[in-house]
């Protein structure tokens, strides 16, 4: 009997110091988010409700903002092709970089993976662009592409591939030079990724499809790609979510134009709170572009849920 | 434990370093900053060594001149936004400040200026809209700019034109001509930036229809008091001409100016539209070039002025209404401004004054002896100011006449049409909300502005 009292008093202790210890490393835990849930509050919740506030008024900074109700959102969807283009342009854009950026990027960190030697100074020089400022990248582009004396279209035509200069930057093939840069500047980072993922892979696993007969496409699509499927699952997240928002080699290179053919929601929403500097009017219209903001959050926010319900196939299936 | 010890020695050295670079030297308690921001980089000797020498004549007072080339703007943008406007600042045109000024945070000189100074800078500087809101003055003028057709003399001369176009329909012409006879050495008779359209269409299309005698400027028609685009068709036809037919330098859709001057530069461009004030040190320091070039007057439809060229003037600095020293700060305000810097500025060619007493005083530049359309002409006046800030729904004229000039869209009439509906329904909105009064000067003769504004 005294030996159940002292037990249960020892229990009871024991479940005290318990607490007081969860107690303490509760604490801790939320003294350690402090900073970063104070800074994410600051820096990415207020601007956001601050910008929100605006989405029913019309207001330009400058007059008092006058409340219209839905207004703002009625000329989004009724009275603005200039976004519904850019929208359509942001698909297409976003679209077209992840088709061609992350298939040539498994290739090359492929060939980089089988490669006995590893060549660091390839993958550096692969891997560069992604250190580099986009605003800088866009400028010696916009150097190399331009049509009248551009380093590009002398050299295509000096090797006679082409006769007159290409447009690179006009109408018609700005969306494609955008892409280009895009590309180029993407890849390093998707290889990196990639050649993680590859390295991840246990060398057992090809050494027991060998001995099985197995040719290098079975273990291509048996092993490689399936077992790559946790990580493919992040790039394509990251990707997904990267191109939707590139917007300043873009800037830099095309402004948007010519015609708006190059105009992606983020640099459509830009301009509505920093028009152009050269342009008579440069109004700012806060009210309007919280409105664009909204919509174009929806967007993504549609597009991210699509894209979590696909991953969670993605993880049925691996 | 050894690579720690290294790694912290290094995070040490990097924080010391840090320390050292961005320590601020003590300023003396007595000492006022007054901090001044610019748009221009291409007068920073001079305003440099304004400031340099009244930091050592004025030990009360220190200057923090500061230059923001790029994006200017949208860094005036962002400092009101949060309240941080420099006590003086450079105004990049007439809308930035109509802006300021509704804004309150512009100090008005009223109580400031000397009778002297009011003198020096002419009566006839002070406009309503430009410099002036309610009957006080915001801001002094300096310089003037307009625009102008620049051309290439050698090119002209080789093809066989003895001087640049005088109508819109010669202008055509010759660049047509160039193309033809040397498009086979890359070298094409017109350009224009039209990255941004508008931009590039405001470097002197916008002139077009004043110099034709219509008081229409950007879309407003100061007679009828309303937009109203009808009188751009023929312009736009023409510049649609010189593309259809091959005749423009290739690439105008993606063409900023700098690298359309470069172009210039190496004798590929005969000719283009800019600003009046520029290109002389462009290509003496920017892009230096062997081409001799001159300034002619944007071409009419006649070959005659029927009326007159925009001049734009009036302002170059404010104060800022909420600077901490109003007094101090005016002092800085009007060392810039004095009579000897103001004679320095335009005889060193960084701007063509349009201040009467100076450029009395003044040496001519050399600047405007080699390029004499540099300077201000008769035929050049300061316009009422139109609508400010008219934001239409969707794209701006620029863009929408430059699908017809690159041949996009060839419903000009429809595009007219459009235009004139979506300005003056912004334009109703701008009144309606406050920041536009109702602008209509009924007997406004673009030729004699003085006598015709009521």
């Amino acid at each position: 009997m005294v030996f159940t009292i002292q037990s249960k008093n020892k229990a009871v202790g024991m479940t005290l110091a318990h607490r007081k210890a969860r107690r303490r490393d509760t604490a801790r835990s939320y003294a350690m988010l402090a900073p970063n849930l104070i800074l994410f509050l600051l820096i990415s919740v207020y601007p956001v409700i601050w910008a929100l506030q605006y989405m029913f008024y019309r207001y330009d900074g400058m007059s008092a903002k006058k409340f219209i109700g839905l207004g703002n959102f009625v000329r989004v969807f009724t009275r603005d092709p200039q976004f519904w283009q850019a929208v359509l342009n942001t698909f297409k854009y976003a679209g077209l970089k992840i088709v061609f950026m992350l298939p040539l990027a498994f290739v090359t960190a492929l060939l980089i993976n089988n490669t006995k030697r590893r060549y660091a100074a390839i993958q550096a020089v692969i891997f560069s662009p992604t250190i580099m400022s986009s605003a800088v990248m866009a400028l010696v582009f916009y150097l190399l592409f331009n049509v009248y004396s551009g380093e590009i279209n002398k050299l295509l035509i000096n090797i006679g591939w082409i006769v007159k200069p290409i447009n690179w930057l006009g109408r018609e093939m700005a969306m494609t030079t955008v892409l280009i840069v895009a590309i180029w500047g993407g890849l390093g980072n998707y290889m990196v990724y990639f050649l993680a993922g590859l390295q991840q892979i246990s060398p057992e696993m090809y050494e027991s499809a060998d001995l099985d007969g197995a040719s290098a496409l079975t273990k291509m699509f048996r092993i490689t790609i399936p077992l790559l499927g946790p990580v493919l699952k992040v790039i394509l997240m990251l990707s997904l979510i990267n191109a939707f928002q590139d917007m300043t080699s873009i800037m830099v290179l095309t402004g948007g134009g010519p015609f708006n053919s190059t105009n992606v929601m983020y640099l459509y929403i830009y301009n509505q709170y920093y028009p152009s500097s050269e342009a008579s009017s440069f109004l700012p219209q806060y009210g309007y572009g919280a409105a664009v903001s909204v919509v174009a959050a929806a967007i993504v926010g549609v597009i991210t849920i699509a894209y979590i319900q696909i991953s969670k196939k993605l993880d049925d299936v691996y | 434990m050894k690579n720690h010890k290294m790694l912290s020695a290094l995070l040490a050295a990097l924080m010391l370093i840090s320390a050292c670079l961005f320590t601020v030297p003590a300023m003396a308690e007595d000492v006022t900053e007054i901090t001044v921001w610019t748009k221009d980089r291409h007068d920073q000797d001079l305003l440099l060594s304004i400031v340099d020498q009244f930091n050592k004549e004025n030990p009360d007072i220190h200057i923090n001149y500061e230059q923001y080339t790029d994006n200017y703007p949208q860094v005036i943008e962002i400092a009101s936004s949060a309240g941080e406007l420099p006590d003086i600042f450079c105004i990049n045109n007439t809308p930035m400040i109509t802006q300021a000024y509704q804004r309150g945070q512009l100090a008005a000189l009223d109580s400031l200026i000397t009778d002297e100074d009011k003198a020096r800078f002419d009566a006839s500087l002070f406009i309503e809209g430009i410099n002036m809101f309610d009957g006080q003055i915001y801001s002094l003028p300096n310089t003037g700019l307009t625009l102008r057709l620049v051309y290439n003399q050698d090119i002209f001369e080789r093809v066989g034109l003895s001087g640049p176009p005088k109508s819109i329909d010669e202008m055509v012409a010759d660049a047509k001509l160039i193309t033809e006879q040397l498009g086979g050495e890359g070298v094409y008779g017109f350009a224009l930036p039209l990255a941004n359209p508008q931009s590039g269409f405001q470097r002197g299309f916008n002139q077009f229809p004043l110099i034709d005698g219509y008081p229409v400027f950007e879309g407003f028609d100061y007679r009828q008091g309303k937009y109203d685009f009808t009188v751009y068709k023929p312009y736009v036809l023409a510049l649609a001409d010189i593309w259809n037919s091959g005749a423009a330098f290739p690439g105008c859709e993606s063409l900023n100016i700098d690298p359309l001057r470069t172009q210039f530069a190496a004798g590929k461009i005969g000719m283009y539209m800019t600003y009046s004030h520029s290109e002389w040190g462009v290509y003496m320091d920017q892009f230096p070039t062997d081409q001799r070039w001159q300034y002619a007057q944007i071409p009419s439809t006649s070959g005659e002025i029927v009326g007159s060229q925009s001049l734009s003037a009036g302002y170059w600095y404010v104060i800022n209404s909420a600077t901490k020293d109003l007094e101090k700060t005016w002092r800085v305000y009007s060392a810039i401004y004095s009579q000897e810097n103001l004679i320095k500025y335009y005889e060193a060619g960084y701007g063509v004054s349009v201040v009467p007493s100076v450029i009395a005083a003044a040496t001519a530049p050399s600047a405007i002896a080699a390029v004499p359309y540099m300077g201000i002409q008769p035929t050049d006046k300061i316009w009422p100011v139109a609508p400010q800030n008219v934001v239409p729904e969707g794209d701006n004229w620029g863009a929408r006449f430059a699908e017809v000039v690159f041949g996009y869209n060839n419903d000009i009439d429809g595009i007219i049409a459009d235009l004139n509906e979506r300005y003056q329904a912004a334009y109703l909105q701008s009144i309606e909300d406050g920041f536009n009064t109702q602008i209509q000067y009924p007997n406004l003769a673009a030729n004699d502005l003085t006598n015709t504004m009521n």
